[in-house]
Parts: C-alpha cells; sequence; structure tokens
C-alpha cells in the first residue's frame, strides 16, 4: 500500500501507558503510520448503499511482538508483522472487551491472511476531541497477553464489506500502525500481571 | 482528500469539456469524518434503528452553485436589477475554514443560488403547497431556478428551496453511472468491486438543463461557484430529530429518476428545515462558467473525490 491522498492532512499519534496500582508510566509517544486502508474504509462508505455506519468505524486492534513493519515511513503495512493469536492473548484476557476473527485484505482484493484474532473497543473509548480530531483508548488489562513481549500494534475498520457478522467472517484493512518497540534493539513491552496497557491512538484530519 | 471538479455539455449524449480544476476540500469534510467516528450507535430495540445507523446520514448528500459574492450582494439591492453572467465579478476565494460558498449577509444566509427570492420582510418560508411534490411559492418570486413548467430542477422535485439539490432519490450506485440519472439530481458512483477500492475515488455527478443554467444566468449571475454538502447532524437532531431528514424518494410514475414523494419545500417552520454542512467547494476562474453555445441539452458536473 502507498500513502494516499488522505494522508496529506491526516496525523495521528500514539501513547503507549503503563498502568500499576500506584503510578503510571508513559513508556512510549510518537506518531502513527496511517495506511492506505483508511482513505479506502473512506471511499467505501462515501459510495456505500450500505446499512449500517457503525462498519465503517474502527474499533478492533491487533497487538503483534514483530518487527517494524514499515522502512523509513515509507512502505506502509498490510498487516502486522508478528501478530498475537489468541493463545498469546491468554485465556483470561481481556474479559471487558469483545474480541472477533477476520480476513484481512489488501487493496487489490487478495486476501492476505484469515482467522486473525483480533480485539474490539466499545464505541465508548473512542473520544470527539474536536471537530477534526478522534481518539481511541484501548486497556489491556493485567491479565491478558501475559509473557509476550509486545512491539507492533494495528488499527483496523470493522466491517467495509458488511458482512453478515452471524454467518461470515469480517473482512478487514489496517488503517493506522505503529511499531513501538525500540528502534535498534527491537525490544519490546514485556507484559506481565504487575500493570495494565493504555494505549492512546489519536488521528488528527 | 483531494477533489477535482468536470464540466461537461452534453448535446444528443456528445459531450465536450468545458471546464476542469481542482477543488478544495474545507474542514467541514474533517467534522463529517470524525463525526462518523464517534458516532455512538444506539441500542438495537429502536424501531427507526435502521433510519438513524444509515451511513447516507454521514456522507455527502446535496450540491449547491452560486454567483460571486457581488452577485449576491447586487441581487439583493433590488428586484428589479438585472445581473447577467456575463457582469459578474470575481467571487471570494476559498479558504479551508470557509462555511458557504460565497460570503452570506441576512438577505442570503446560504451564499449560493436560492430557489426562491424573498422581497417582503412578513415572508418566512412557503406554505401550504397545493402540491408538494412541485415547488410553487406563493409569497415569493422563484429564484435562479425557474418555474416548474421550464426548469428541470423544480418539475422534478430535487431542488430545495434553499437552493441544495438533494441526491436523486432513485439512483442505482453504479461504477459507471447513467447520466439519464443525474439529470434527476446528484447521483453517486460506486467503488462496486473490491478492486475498484484501489483509487479510493467517489464521483458525484449531477446535469442542469439548459434552461436551468439560463435561468441562473440571465438574471442571477451565472455559476462562479460550485459546492458539496453532507447534513449538519448537529442541527438536524435538534431542529427535526432523527433521520431520515426528508422523506425518503419514490420512482417517479412513467419514467426515471425520483420525485420525493412528499415535499422538499413544505416545512412551515423554516427552522425546521433540514440543514448541511460544506464538504467542498470550487471557484469558477476566470468570470465564472461561460457558455458559448446556444443549444444544448445538459451541463454536466463531474465531482470526484479522492480520499
Amino acid at each position: 500500500m502507498n500513502f494516499q491522498e488522505l494522508l496529506k492532512n491526516a496525523k495521528g499519534h500514539l501513547e503507549v501507558v503503563k498502568l500499576y496500582d500506584d503510578h503510571e508510566e508513559v513508556v512510549f509517544s510518537d506518531h502513527n503510520v496511517i495506511c492506505s486502508g483508511l482513505a479506502a474504509n473512506m471511499a467505501a462508505m462515501y459510495s456505500s448503499s450500505g446499512l449500517d455506519v457503525s462498519s465503517y468505524q474502527m474499533n478492533i486492534f491487533q497487538l503483534g511482538e514483530g518487527t517494524d513493519a514499515t522502512i523509513g515511513d515509507t512502505v506502509v503495512p498490510n498487516v502486522l508483522q508478528t501478530p498475537l493469536d489468541w493463545s498469546s492473548y491468554g485465556e483470561n484476557a481481556l474479559m471487558a472487551l469483545d474480541k472477533t476473527t477476520g480476513t484481512l485484505q489488501d487493496l487489490s482484493d487478495a486476501s492476505l491472511s484469515t482467522g486473525e484474532a483480533f480485539l474490539v473497543l466499545p464505541q465508548t473509548y473512542v473520544d470527539k476531541v474536536n471537530d477534526s480530531t478522534v481518539r481511541w483508548n484501548l486497556h489491556v488489562d493485567e491479565n491478558t497477553a501475559n509473557g509476550q513481549t509486545l512491539t507492533e500494534i494495528g488499527l483496523f475498520t470493522n466491517n467495509p464489506f458488511e458482512k453478515d457478522l452471524t454467518a461470515e467472517e469480517r473482512i478487514t484493512w489496517i488503517c493506522a500502525y505503529r511499531f513501538f518497540g525500540d528502534p535498534s534493539t527491537g525490544q519490546g513491552i514485556y507484559k506481565t500481571q504487575h500493570f495494565a496497557l493504555v494505549f492512546k491512538w489519536t488521528i488528527q484530519f | 482528500m483531494k477533489g477535482n471538479v468536470s464540466i461537461y455539455m452534453y448535446k444528443d449524449y456528445e459531450s465536450t469539456l468545458v471546464y476542469e480544476s481542482e477543488n478544495l476540500v474545507v474542514d467541514g469534510a474533517k467534522t463529517a469524518v470524525v463525526d462518523m467516528l464517534t458516532f455512538d450507535r444506539p441500542v438495537s430495540s429502536l424501531s427507526n434503528l435502521e433510519d438513524i445507523v444509515d451511513p447516507n446520514n454521514f456522507t455527502i448528500a446535496a450540491m449547491s452553485l452560486g454567483p460571486s459574492r457581488f452577485d449576491l450582494d447586487n441581487r439583493t439591492e433590488t428586484l428589479t436589477e438585472s445581473v447577467s453572467g456575463t457582469n459578474n465579478k470575481f467571487p471570494i476565494l476559498a479558504k479551508p475554514h470557509d462555511k458557504t460558498l460565497q460570503p452570506v449577509d441576512t438577505s442570503n444566509t446560504f451564499g449560493h443560488h436560492l430557489n426562491y427570492y424573498e422581497f417582503s420582510s412578513q415572508v418566512e418560508g412557503i406554505n401550504q403547497l397545493t402540491d408538494p411534490s412541485v415547488y410553487e411559492p406563493l409569497l415569493h418570486f422563484y429564484g435562479g431556478y425557474p418555474k416548474s413548467d421550464t426548469s428541470n430542477a423544480n418539475s422534478r422535485s430535487f431542488i430545495d428551496k434553499n437552493g441544495f439539490i438533494h441526491l436523486n432519490p432513485d439512483m442505482l450506485k453504479n461504477q459507471t453511472p447513467s447520466i439519464d440519472e443525474s439529470t434527476n439530481g446528484v447521483i453517486v458512483s460506486s467503488v462496486g468491486t473490491v478492486s475498484g477500492i484501489e483509487n479510493q475515488e467517489v464521483e458525484y455527478i449531477f446535469s442542469l438543463s439548459q434552461s436551468d443554467f439560463e435561468g441562473l444566468w440571465d438574471n442571477f449571475g451565472g455559476i462562479d461557484t460550485l459546492g458539496l454538502w453532507v447534513w449538519d447532524r448537529k442541527y438536524n437532531a435538534r431542529y427535526i430529530g432523527d433521520p431520515p431528514y426528508i422523506p425518503k424518494g419514490v420512482a417517479a410514475t412513467g419514467g426515471s429518476g425520483g420525485k420525493h414523494p412528499t415535499s422538499l419545500y413544505n416545512f412551515e417552520d423554516v427552522k425546521a428545515f433540514p440543514k448541511f454542512k460544506l464538504f467542498a467547494k470550487r471557484i469558477v476562474f476566470p468570470d465564472g462558467l461561460q457558455i458559448n453555445e446556444t443549444s444544448y441539452d445538459w451541463l454536466t458536473i463531474k465531482w470526484k473525490i479522492r480520499f
């Protein structure tokens, strides 16, 4: 995928916070990478004969433990390098959140992978910061992804093909991506039960 | 987002390009995107849920055409003064924070061609129409768009009193939309197949009849500005209520295209009329849209938005 017109104005920022019982610690704060799935999602909605606007909202996430999927911010990823599967999230993961599986596609209709594990963020965790800015707040609790070294995160559109999710798997595009590991060592955040992680993802259009 | 406006003159389905330029996507477009992404879906037990979550509430819903600021001002100074398109002055340049096509004042709060001309302070709206599907102002003059017996826009009932050209309620979204459909309001292309999404482009098309263009040209300054609009959901939620903000269209009897089943105009309370927010605009330089031909069928505006 390539940078698209929307990128000329849209910019994003990711902040990752470690949340302990008695204090919190910002461990990452930097811009993100907007992917062309965001523009495709908007084009799909504006030309849609679809039924439900929530299909074009962006509430599903993936965490990963791969290397940086971008190369100098000139190549925009289609997928996370190494997304977590359900077993990596853990049996007691994110009890407050829904989980779903889906198929990832690129914009040329090619299926990249199926059965991907996604976390579903309730819409109440999506804030309107101002008339041109949206923030997603993903809370990864103490019971989730423990023992994993997290390095990457992706934000995806919900269901732009308006699949009947009671009968079919959703198809989705990645809309934004960020590698938050150490750029030189690749070392990420080793997740334990001693803290939760909060991802504050802001996109300004 | 970027956009491109092309205007073609059609005669017997043969097209000639008469104007082409990029548009300006204004701040209202960002607001529309944010509004969609942060919309909180109501509980599923609502009986009108389908209307509330309709994606069309969040996307481009109308087009408007306007003259330059000079012509807007001049038109309101005296009713008898004719403002031909050949006399117009340069319009005010477009800026990202613009909310209208041209600056507004108390006599024209929309900044583009209205479909009525209010000449008396006692009149506030258009009431009690005998045929709600055809525009017949009782206490106003017609605006730039001619009377319904000569105007395609008014006879087919797709333009409201405030000059917003609505979507053709009977259109079929597809990758190669029909020009015929665009004579009944604005139509929207579809990306159609998944592979069509690659160019991330959506096209809005509207065809203005020769009589409608001449109505705008002869007395109201012609066309110097064009705009695409989304629903103003905040205003409409306050004054209109839940969507749909206007009655959904039905196919016209015996032909293509859709009249709205009840009027776009018959809102007794002016405040109850749904409003729009500007999404993108184009100022036509130099000196407005000039048409030298004396005989043509349609001026077709093709407006591409690239996300």
